[in-house]
């Protein structure tokens, strides 16, 4: 049965209510949608890592002597060595700075699937981001991104913030008919009162397509937080986030939550993974971003306790890099790379078919191969997870077998 | 039905009538080219434009250096770092380890030469006479993009903009694409400072010519494990991608690869010497430089060392493609997010018609009809820079705090000069537009009539009513659609806004900036 995305949170409420008269009375049509607005608390959280971050480093094949033989100053070593990687099963390891997820595997939280990618070609970081954002490979014309069709599809209610974007600018994965909140934080739509309340007004009777959607969508977000706690500095830091822009990202993402206000797909964005110049190994660029990430995915876990439960947290990256270091410590523009999934997910385990370094098995002959195209694990944890019967509107023609990640 | 017609005919103002349906009055006109060609009308500036005609307006603005600009100048003249050079900016704004090494204690940090930058950039789009010069400072800024949080670009981002992109912005496209290649700022950027000869793909002679020199290198450095000479290929993708021949330009894997080697030894001046800012300046390294042939979009190219760089930028500079990709950004900037394809050929052609020159491909966008089509009329949604800029150019804002201003636009979602990405910020409206963005918006609108006498702005509410009485009424709302919106506005706005005067505590402030914040001026 249809669900119109005009079923709020609120209507499947008084309808749960008034199976107290009796089910009889209620059609059957709406005893399913309560029994769907029960269920969904579950939230997708999807972290965008821009600058196609370096699959090989952070999950390091470390006993193959390709990956040694090609990066003789910024391989991973082996577990057990100094700095060595922490050991996943044998053959790949965790990059020795993300130790803080190290529990998160053992307790089967914590997925990895390798070899993954974007069936795009493109080298370029805009072209493969638009690409992997959009979700329709070849296609540039496409509108919207991947994650609203999403929204759509799932028939997720339109909440005020059922979906929002930490991010100053509408994330191009997040663009589309449904509406999105791109905010830097909650504490963004506390205030303004009477002043915001004319402005509102005033575009609600103003004939502008592209602004009265966002002005009405902003009215319903401010009247949602309205209840909130106010976050401070300290607040941060005393849930054990890390410094910084992701560190924050992640508590408020964690607030959103624990608050309970409808929030179902959450948007993060993390830069600074595009090392053409001192990567380095276990010191450098990417160990310092892997100490940011690391330690905001665990204390982001530890803050939900028991409602950690419901959110599955996946993350992207939009290629990867070469497999040999390039003359700077770094590492130019590559091919396949890694994707994380923390959460409700069979964890402790690396998904996908690992196409080995071999100069044969080389993606021209310099880069890691995509054998896992990245619409397969979305698409899995869609279904999985955000209840999607069909992912041909997010990913037209994309291959959508599952893995049996979830 | 013809008597209708007739009444409504009537009905329109004159200057509408005279203006077909799909074109613009004249009256809009001259918003239109206020709004494109520079950061939106200052009051009374409409009626400027109009007794001189629109296309004189175009026609003046498009000869810069004919426009005095002395009291900006005026106002810039505290900034002391926009003067500096590298090694002077270097030496002013040292960095951490410096500073606590105590050679330079009182001395300032690094960051501030971005910030004073940006708050010029803003002082700039508001109060300077030459709004065309800077709307392309800004185009070209951000088509050469450059971060200014990497690595020595916290002080070369000021001599960037000065010296490299600023005095060619209505120049030759060859001669800006010549000047950034040699530009230590972009050279550090995109990393081709550091590119040399490749084992990988040099001629087999040169391969015992490499292992010797990583060996010197490697002694020579204390680093851990040998040093590794080889080819980054980061300058000559973006070179291609986003500078000239753009994403579908049709280059390959291969062609990146081949401009890379070709661009190796395009290096700096002893980079690696820290402290010693004095010494970037653009050099040739010939040691650095693959001496093998090459081959550009089936072009060859045998070796002729830093001849070779130059020989490719012209090659990518007069390539078809890269006119129609420079042709088409022009457009989404000045005419709309989907520019008429039409339209594009035609600046393309000029583009190459004219070798590239940036002021005659502009001066053809401006006098075709296309760009005065009524459905581009504030068809674009401003940036976050253009609805600072143009709110206090409207309010006739004081600006006392020019530094805060700046980052407010940050604020906005636009952190001026610290776009990461070479692409710079985007030229589309869709990322802009949200509510989030709306709410910032909203409040910098109010924020903007902010009495507090610390506050970094401040417009007097009062002004636009030109001694009339000072009263919340229909007559201060069209004072207030006149001085800020040139007296346009959609009706049903103006109605909303009229239906908001009896609401408690309406005040002259609440209700400027209701119009600050209204939907038709986030748009140009």
């Amino acid at each position: 049965m249809d669900l119109g995305p005009e079923m709020t949170r609120r209507r499947f409420l008084a309808l749960g209510g008034l199976t107290v008269a009796g089910w009889g009375l209620v059609p059957a049509w709406a005893r399913a949608a309560a029994a769907a607005a029960r269920g969904s608390r579950k939230t997708l959280v999807v972290l965008f890592q821009r600058g196609a971050a370096d699959g090989l480093n952070i999950i390091p094949p470390y006993a193959d002597p390709a990956y040694r033989k090609a990066r003789p100053t910024i391989r991973i070593a082996e577990p057990g060595r100094p700095e060595g990687a922490l050991d996943l099963n044998g053959t790949f390891g965790l990059h020795p700075r993300l130790a803080p997820l190290l529990p998160l595997w053992k307790e089967g939280r914590f997925a990895v699937v390798h070899a993954a990618g974007s069936p795009d070609a493109t080298r370029s970081h805009f072209d493969a981001q638009d690409c992997m954002e959009s979700g329709t490979p070849g296609r540039k014309a496409t509108p919207d991104g991947w994650l609203n069709r999403a929204l759509t599809s799932a028939r997720i209610p339109r909440g005020p913030l059922s979906a929002v974007a930490l991010a100053g600018r509408t994330p191009r994965t997040m663009t589309g008919a449904y509406p999105v909140l791109a905010v830097s934080g909650a504490d963004q739509l506390r205030g303004g009162g009477a002043a915001a309340d004319s402005f509102e007004a005033v575009y609600e009777d103003a004939v502008d397509d592209l602004l009265s959607g966002p002005a009405r969508e902003l009215g319903r977000a401010r009247k949602a937080v309205a209840g909130f706690e106010k976050a401070d500095g300290r607040a941060v830091e005393d849930a054990g986030y890390p410094k910084g822009k992701l560190g924050r990202d992640f508590f408020e993402i964690a607030r959103l939550i624990k608050a309970d206000v409808g929030l179902r797909v959450g948007f993060l964005e993390a830069g600074g993974w595009d090392h053409h110049f001192n990567e380095g190994s276990t010191q450098g660029q990417l160990a310092k971003r892997l100490d940011e990430l690391g330690g905001s995915i665990a204390a982001f876990y530890s803050d939900l306790g028991a409602a950690g439960s419901e959110v599955l947290l996946l993350t992207m990256t939009e290629f990867a890099r070469t497999l040999e270091e390039n003359g700077n410590g770094g590492t130019d523009h590559g091919h396949g790379s890694v994707m994380t999934l923390f959460g409700p997910v069979k964890g402790g385990k690396v998904y996908g078919n690992w196409p080995g370094l071999g100069p044969k098995a080389l993606y021209e002959s310099r880069d890691l191969a995509v054998t896992t195209d990245y619409r397969a694990v979305v698409s899995e944890v869609l279904r999985g997870h955000l209840g999607l019967k069909d992912t041909s509107a997010v990913f037209p023609g994309g291959p959508d077998a599952p893995l049996g990640l979830l | 039905m013809l008597a209708n017609l007739l009444a409504l005919a009537l009905a329109l103002p004159l200057s509408a009538a005279e203006a077909p349906p799909d074109r613009m009055t004249e009256h809009e006109r001259a918003i239109h080219v206020l709004d494109r060609l520079g950061y939106g009308p200052r009051p009374g500036e409409v009626d400027k434009v109009l007794a001189g005609g629109v296309d004189a307006y175009i026609a003046r603005q498009l000869r810069p250096e004919s426009i005095g600009d002395s009291a900006l100048e005026g106002k810039l003249r505290s900034f002391r770092s926009l003067r500096m050079s590298g090694a002077e900016l270097y030496a002013a704004y040292p960095d951490k380890k410096t500073r606590l090494a105590g050679m330079l204690g009182s001395g300032r940090k690094p960051q501030e030469v971005a910030q004073e930058l940006a708050a010029a950039k803003v002082l700039r789009a508001v109060e300077s006479e030459r709004q065309l010069q800077e709307v392309m400072t800004d185009f070209w800024f951000n088509h050469f993009n450059v971060a200014s949080q990497k690595n020595q670009l916290r002080w070369l981002v000021s001599p960037y903009e000065r010296e490299t992109i600023r005095p060619l912005v209505l120049g030759k496209f060859r001669d800006l694409l010549g000047a950034v290649a040699h530009s230590p700022g972009m050279l550090i950027y995109l990393d081709n400072f550091q590119s040399t000869i490749d084992a990988r793909y040099a001629p087999a002679g040169s391969r015992e010519d490499i292992a010797e020199m990583e060996e010197k290198m490697s002694e020579g450095g204390k680093k851990k494990g040998r040093t590794k000479l080889g080819l980054n290929e980061n300058y000559a993708r973006e070179l291609m991608e986003l500078h000239t021949l753009g994403v579908d330009g049709g280059y390959t894997q291969k062609d990146v690869t081949e401009l890379a080697r070709i661009l190796t030894g395009w290096s700096l001046d002893r980079p690696n010497k820290k402290n010693r800012l004095k010494d970037f300046a653009f050099k040739f390294k010939r040691r650095m430089h693959d001496p093998g042939e090459k081959t550009l979009l089936g072009v060859r190219f045998p070796w002729s060392g830093e001849a070779e760089g130059d020989k490719a930028l012209d090659l990518l500079a007069g390539h078809p493609a890269t006119a129609r990709f420079i042709a088409a950004k022009l457009c989404r900037r000045f005419v709309s997010d989907d520019p008429p394809a039409e339209l594009i050929d035609r600046v393309a052609a000029r583009f190459r018609a004219t070798d590239g020159d940036i002021r005659e491909t502009l001066r053809t966008l401006f006098a075709d009809p296309a760009f005065f089509e009524r459905r581009f009329f504030r068809a674009k949604v401003k940036t976050p820079l253009e609805f600072v800029a143009s709110s206090l150019r409207a309010s006739r804002a004081e600006i006392r705090d020019p530094l805060k201003v700046a980052k407010s636009v940050g604020g906005l979602g636009q952190p001026l000069y610290q776009c990461e990405p070479p692409t710079g910020w985007p030229d589309r409206a869709a990322p802009w537009v949200n509510s989030g963005a709306l709410l910032a918006r909203m409040r910098a609108a109010s924020a903007l009539f902010n009495k507090s006498p610390g506050a970094p702005v401040s417009a007097d509410a009062a002004l636009p009513l030109n001694g009339a009485d000072a009263r919340v009424s229909g007559k201060a709302v069209t004072a207030y659609v006149d001085a800020f919106l040139g007296g346009e506005i959609g009706e049903r706005t103006r109605a909303g806004i009229l239906a908001r005067l009896d609401h408690p505590g309406m005040s002259l402030e609440k209700l400027a900036a209701l119009v600050i914040g209204s939907p038709e001026f986030q748009r140009r």
